[in-house]
């Protein structure tokens, strides 16, 4: 491998060799020191071998004594190469201006990059990009990195940190934001009650508790101040943290009539078209000959392409219908009665599962025909939430 | 008197453990598969066709046969060839 390298750099020519005793020249160059290769034999009288010039110069003696003829008939390697490029100038300087010209294009930034910013809007930063000449297209030479980083520094109070690099016709500007304290710490408040309640459970995590288990609370009652004392017994004032659970209920009613009207198709059905040029309606067919009826309507538009003229048919169909009372067992109400109520609750954000204990009453709606239960579901809850004081 | 002295190099060789190809002179035979082989220490090429390579070595003769056989390099010492190589025989002189 090394060996055809080398012989590539310093170039070498693909001889033919012609002649009875090839074998014997073959020999006397090997034994020579010169070596041979790809050496092919194409007929009993020709051979085809690559030498170095080198040696192919130093040939003609070892020719001696043999009716052997030796021709060149290709060139390959290095010297060679250059030699044709030398020829095809035009070749060359094209070559030589178009690295010339890749090498000046590297001197320009052809990519911005701007990454980390969530609060500030990339047009921004962009903008004071921009106003200091740093654009896609602007010299690298021109653009000062350290000034641009403490610029956008001072321009941004929100930004912490400003990174601008130039990777070869890549630019990046990294930033990274303050990020904002988080309020609640900073607030001074209470956690109060968001229910009335019956308290079970009390895990304060600052503050001051003010209730115990068993208490009951009334929505608004402060469960842990954020008034307390620290380790140095000095008053502080805090943001209370805790979770306090008790015992709450929630109410709802649901109610369901023992009848239920329904609609019901008698099989007479009646046909009538309308015509509508522009504003105008024309009727086309009898009036509905029913007192209930339900219809249905299909409309034909007219248009030309895409174009919708004001010209549209409309064929409607009517059935007639007879109301009749379909009557619901007390059963069926109650539990129908009883499912409004439940989704009643889930409206106020009560899962059923949650529910430890409910309590059910039933009521009969005399005058309306109906029934109406009311539902009342326990359970146990987080219900401490925090209220700043101003 | 060569004789006797060639007796003893070959005795020396093995009983010092010393590696035959350098100092008697042998041919050394490296095979890939029987596509290639590399033979070191040759004495020169005695016919060379496409299916048949002779080559001549210390005390003797490598006769190689096969197929697209081909001289992919030759100088003073090695000698590589390529192509399928069905057979090799060694004939002593």
């Amino acid at each position: 491998m090394i060996t055809r390298l080398w012989a590539w750099l310093t170039g070498y020519v693909i001889i033919k060799l012609k002649g009875a005793q090839l074998e014997t020249l073959i020999n006397r160059i090997a034994s020579h020191g010169f070596g041979i290769w790809d050496l092919e034999r194409v007929t009993a009288n020709i051979m085809i071998g690559r030498i170095r010039i080198k040696h192919f110069k130093r040939l003609r003696p070892l020719l001696s004594g043999l009716n052997v003829r030796v021709g060149i008939v290709g060139r390959a390697g290095l010297p060679f190469f250059i030699a044709k490029v030398i020829k095809r100038k035009g070749l060359l300087i094209g070559l030589v201006l178009a690295a010339g010209f890749l090498y000046y294009l590297t001197g320009f930034v052809w990519m911005i990059e701007i990454a980390g910013n969530e609060q500030i809007s990339l047009e921004q930063i962009n903008a004071v990009l921009i106003g200091q000449g740093v654009k896609v297209g602007a010299a690298k030479s021109q653009i000062r990195l350290r000034y641009l980083e403490n610029l956008l520094l001072t321009e941004f109070p929100e930004l912490s940190w400003v990174g601008a690099s130039i990777k070869g016709v890549l630019m990046r500007v990294e930033v990274v934001e303050r990020t904002s304290p988080n309020l609640a710490e900073v607030q001074y408040g209470d956690m109060v009650a968001a229910q009335n309640g019956l308290v079970t459970q009390v895990v304060p995590f600052r503050g001051t508790t003010l209730v115990s288990v068993g208490s009951t609370v009334k929505r608004g009652d402060v469960l842990i101040s954020g008034e307390y004392y620290d380790q140095y017994g000095r008053r502080q004032k805090g943001s209370a943290e805790g979770i306090v659970r008790a015992r709450v209920w929630y109410d709802a009613f649901g109610e369901a009539a023992f009848s239920k009207i329904t609609e019901v198709e008698t099989g007479n059905y009646h046909t009538n078209y309308t015509i509508t040029v522009g504003s105008w309606t024309v009727r086309l067919g009898r009036q509905v000959p029913f007192a209930n009826h339900t219809s249905s309507g299909q409309t034909w538009q007219v248009q030309i392409g895409r174009l919708k003229l004001p010209l549209a048919v409309t064929k409607h169909t009517y059935a007639e219908v007879d109301y009749q009372t379909r009557q619901i067992s007390p059963e069926q109400a109650r539990i129908l009665a009883l499912e409004r109520a439940w989704q009643q609750l889930a409206a106020m954000g009560v899962e059923r599962d949650q529910v430890s204990d409910i309590q059910v009453d039933e009521y009969i709606i005399e005058d309306q025909d109906g029934i109406r239960v009311g539902l009342i579901a326990e359970l146990e809850q987080d219900i401490a939430e925090f209220a700043p004081r101003l | 008197m060569e004789r006797g002295l060639s007796r003893v190099v070959k005795k020396l060789v093995s009983t010092m453990d010393l590696p035959a190809d350098a100092i008697l002179d042998l041919p050394r035979i490296t095979m890939i598969g029987n596509t290639e082989m590399l033979i070191e220490n040759h004495k020169g090429i005695e016919k060379y066709t496409s299916t048949d390579i002779r080559v001549r070595v210390k005390d003797g003769q490598m006769c190689i046969s096969g197929r697209k056989l081909a001289i992919r390099f030759i100088d003073r010492d090695d000698l590589k060839l390529e192509g399928v190589i069905t057979g090799i025989e060694i004939v002593g002189q």
